[in-house]
């Protein structure tokens, strides 16, 4: 049967909403805003400022931690660069792998890779966009890389992944969502009504809400290039500038799901790197993480400020280190879901 | 007019159905909780994402381009920047600078956020990992067709699909936007 996915969200006109006589319209319309939802919620996986030298006239690659889709999603990519010289062949490549290991034993899988001319005007941005893409459900992080160009150099801005799935298709997803087939609507005015199809204009929201983890807190630095920021035997918490998460919608206390790469040179790892809750009244939430090189897991439990659209929560990332020895974070990733 | 209304997520519990009853009546409350249910999340903003980055280390690093994903019915933005800095004079400018592509990214279109000063009126130098540091919010000065650089609203693009709004900034540590006005009248959309 068809499945009918409108191109905007439908809104319920005003007089829809007045006495309403549970005909075809308004329920229709708040159906059929599952399978626009399913299409076009996308929120961002990635959106990844890295910290890097400017004017690289070497490869660079990021690791990125990613918490993807559970229904394997196509996602679109857009790398944002600028070169020094007109015109150089840069190839951009994004792979992911399901088992990050410390060190450089993680295996790669390639999900795209082009070579990409740069802007014509020397020194303009360029900005390539890769459509469509899949990140199975599996992959732990991913690989962004860019090449040297031929002349001059590079000097790297953003990337960003986010979901661009095709329309939905029929029966229950594995992230637990099930579409509006707009068949079953079509009969006579003044049919019955559906249990089942009213609380799924309710689970169906809230699976994807759940699924599609939206990218809370973002840094990152070249794998193992002469990162910017590291410590050397700093024995105290060294943090880096306060951020704000905007988190609207949502209030009380929402919990960050914390992925953390970062190593050290030699000695301990544990509790190396920090993050936590700033400009609040009361205790801070915080939470230590190891330094071990694999992909480190916590959750940080925020206190929401502000109200409404404004509702945020100012974190702040530390690193410290033992004695003689140095830290360094190659990536430091958050996502939330609303409600969570 | 369908003014929209930012739902609360954690204030419901989001594991209960709306019905649990096999024949319920068919009324406008059962209606109207399942059309609310089906619209908020489509018009929500997402997450305004914080990242942190080096815009200060040397004047070579501090403009930084981003492609942001907008949500659907997102009017005006507003932003956080994250700044540090260490004590010494500044040699450059004592103002951020940012702009949306949708807004205009030269000449007058350009927002500006002052930069830190001291109570003396000193400019301090910039450092991603200095001594002091704060957060500063750009204006809720909503002035589309500015005659000077000041400091305003973003302009972004009123879709009924998300998309991605390139974006500047200039100086900082790390850089989050807000949609901090949504389209009045969703029935416009």
């Amino acid at each position: 049967m068809p499945i009918t996915t409108p191109t905007k969200p439908q809104i319920a006109a005003e007089f829809e909403l007045l006495l309403p006589q549970m005909t075809t319209q308004p329920l229709r319309k708040a159906l059929e805003n599952l399978n626009y939802h399913w299409k076009y919620f996308r929120p961002a996986l990635v959106s990844f400022a890295p910290t890097a030298d400017p004017g690289l006239t070497r490869s660079s690659e990021y690791h990125i931690p990613i918490a993807p889709s559970a229904d394997g999603l196509r996602y679109t990519f857009e790398s944002r660069f600028l070169c020094s010289a007109a015109a150089q062949n840069v190839t951009v490549a994004v792979e992911y792998t399901t088992a990050y290991v410390a060190g450089a034993g993680s295996v790669w899988v390639g999900i795209c890779s082009d070579v990409v001319v740069s802007n014509a005007v020397a020194g303009a941005l360029t900005t390539f966009q890769k459509v469509d893409q899949t990140i199975p459900a599996t992959a732990v992080a991913l690989r962004w890389s860019l090449t040297a160009p031929g002349a001059g150099d590079r000097t790297d801005h953003h990337f960003v992944a986010w979901p661009t799935p095709a329309a939905p298709l029929v029966g229950l997803q594995l992230s637990g969502y099930a579409p509006f087939d707009d068949t079953l609507l079509l009969s006579a005015d003044q049919a019955a009504v559906h249990t089942e199809w009213l609380n799924r204009c309710k689970f169906s929201m809230v699976k994807l809400l759940r699924d599609r983890k939206q990218n809370a807190y973002s840094f990152g630095q070249e794998y193992r290039s002469a990162p910017r920021w590291l410590k050397t035997n700093v024995q105290y918490w060294a943090p880096l500038p306060p951020v704000r998460i905007w988190l609207p919608g949502q209030s009380g206390q929402v919990a960050l799901s914390v992925a953390v790469i970062a190593e050290v040179n030699a000695g301990a790892v544990a509790d190396l790197v920090r993050f936590r809750q700033v400009g609040m009244d009361g205790a801070a939430k915080t939470v230590v993480i190891d330094a071990s090189g694999a992909i480190e897991a916590a959750t940080l439990d925020v206190q929401v400020q502000g109200a409404g659209l404004m509702a945020y929560a100012d974190v702040e990332m530390a690193i410290k280190t033992t004695a003689g020895n140095t830290t360094r974070v190659f990536a430091a990733m958050a996502w939330t879901a609303p409600g969570s | 007019m369908r003014p929209p209304v930012l739902k609360d997520y954690n204030a419901d519990d989001q594991t209960e159905p709306i019905t649990d009853d096999a024949t319920p009546p068919a009324s406008a409350a059962l209606l109207l909780a399942a059309l609310f249910w089906a619209e908020a999340p489509n018009i929500t903003p997402y997450c305004g994402t914080a990242h942190q980055f080096d815009g200060l280390g040397s004047t070579s690093v501090e403009t930084r381009y981003l492609g942001l994903v907008t949500p659907v019915a997102a009017v005006h933005c507003r932003a956080a920047l994250s700044r540090g800095w260490t004590p010494g004079v500044s040699a450059t400018s004592s103002y951020h600078e940012a702009a949306t592509s949708d807004g205009g990214m030269t000449g007058n279109d350009v927002v500006r956020v002052n930069w830190y000063q001291t109570p003396a009126g000193v400019v301090p130098v910039g450092a991603f990992s200095g001594l002091h540091a704060d957060i500063a919010l750009s204006a809720e000065t909503k002035n589309d067709t500015p005659s000077t650089p000041i400091d305003r609203l973003f302009e972004v693009q009123t879709l009924g699909a998300p998309y991605v709004e390139p974006w500047m900034v200039t100086k900082v540590a790390g850089f989050s936007v807000v949609v901090s006005e949504q389209l009045a009248d969703l029935e416009t959309l």
